[in-house]
């Protein structure tokens, strides 16, 4: 028997390492703007953290988390009694704006997910 | 839209991590199939005068077959922490070119490490900054910064533009190149990373 869960960790230990391999990998950082003697490349961290910062700017959102890999993803928790859709837009509009300013190559596309919070109350 | 260059080292290092993770299900399958009576197990008798003849059973095998999988996942490991994308070098110094005859002048990779970086940290937004000499020939520098949230990258790059024009002179040169990899920390966070 712990020859046959030793096999099966392999595998799984195996299939893990191939999944990793053709998973698309995070950036680690993307480009700001590249002159011909100076090159600026944002942190993708960094970029994370100001993107949330936008986020959380319009008053219907409560809080905000942006994740980027190969899309910047917007996980929103909006404040309760505000609407979802203009909300949404709003949010993705800026981030696009904001994007578009800071990333000069590979802009990542952007995607917002509302959930319902339950934190301020409008 | 132009497609990024791929290197032998990059080539290498996926091959390497692409065969670790065939050689992992490979192995666990045949053990798997083993255990399962799917197959037989490997005839050992025949490989005579070795080491591997003093083994009577199969499992004794598998051990030594899985420990050399787990020692080519760590040199594949190894290889991938070591290759120049992820450690790049830097150079202790260059020499002016300034220098004519039997004099010449260097400066220490360090010492013009601590100006440019200080120099960065001269902008108002930069919370903290560090750089390294990366080739002395041209020069070329890699410096990080962090930066507030709120930093005005427009007028970030007008202050870089001054730090390299600072550094043609001060280097009597114009071919100085200069990246600058900008992290944004929140209020409490200062740490370059």
């Amino acid at each position: 028997m712990p020859w046959i869960g030793a096999a099966i960790g392999l595998v799984l230990l195996g299939l893990a390492v191939l999944a990793m391999e053709f998973t698309p990998r995070r950036p680690r950082s993307l480009l700001h703007h590249a002159g011909e003697r100076v090159t600026f490349t944002l942190d993708r961290r960094g970029l994370e953290r100001r993107l949330t910062r936008t986020a959380e700017l319009d008053p219907d959102v409560d809080d905000a988390k942006v994740r980027i890999r190969r899309r910047a993803k917007v996980k929103v928790n909006k404040v309760e009694g505000s609407d979802n859709r203009s909300m949404s837009r709003r949010v993705r509009d800026r981030l696009r704006e904001e994007l578009d300013q800071l990333v000069e190559k590979r802009t990542p596309k952007v995607k917002v997910d509302v959930n319902a919070g339950g934190g301020r109350v409008r | 839209m132009k497609r990024r260059r791929i290197t032998l080292l990059e080539v290498v290092d996926r091959l390497v991590v692409l065969l670790v993770g065939l050689a992992l299900v490979a192995a666990g399958a045949a053990i798997l199939a083993i255990a399962l009576e799917l197959l037989e197990p490997p005839d050992l008798s025949g490989i005579a005068e070795t080491a591997l003849e003093q083994l009577e059973a199969w499992p004794a095998a598998a051990v030594i077959a899985v420990a050399a999988i787990v020692a080519i996942l760590g040199a594949a490991l190894a290889i991938r922490h070591l290759l120049p994308a992820h450690q790049p070098r830097t150079v202790s110094g260059l020499t002016l070119l300034s220098g004519e005859g039997r004099h010449r002048t260097e400066v220490r990779g360090l010492a013009l490490s601590r100006a440019v970086a200080a120099d960065l940290r001269q902008f108002p937004a930069v919370r903290d900054s560090s750089a390294r000499l990366l080739s002395a020939n041209p020069p070329a520098v890699d410096a990080r910064v962090s930066a507030s949230l709120s930093c005005d990258l427009d007028e970030f790059r007008e202050h870089v533009a001054g730090v390299a024009e600072r550094l043609d002179h001060a280097l009597g040169r114009s071919d100085v190149l200069l990246r600058v990899r900008i992290g944004f920390v929140g209020a409490s966070e200062s740490r370059v990373e």
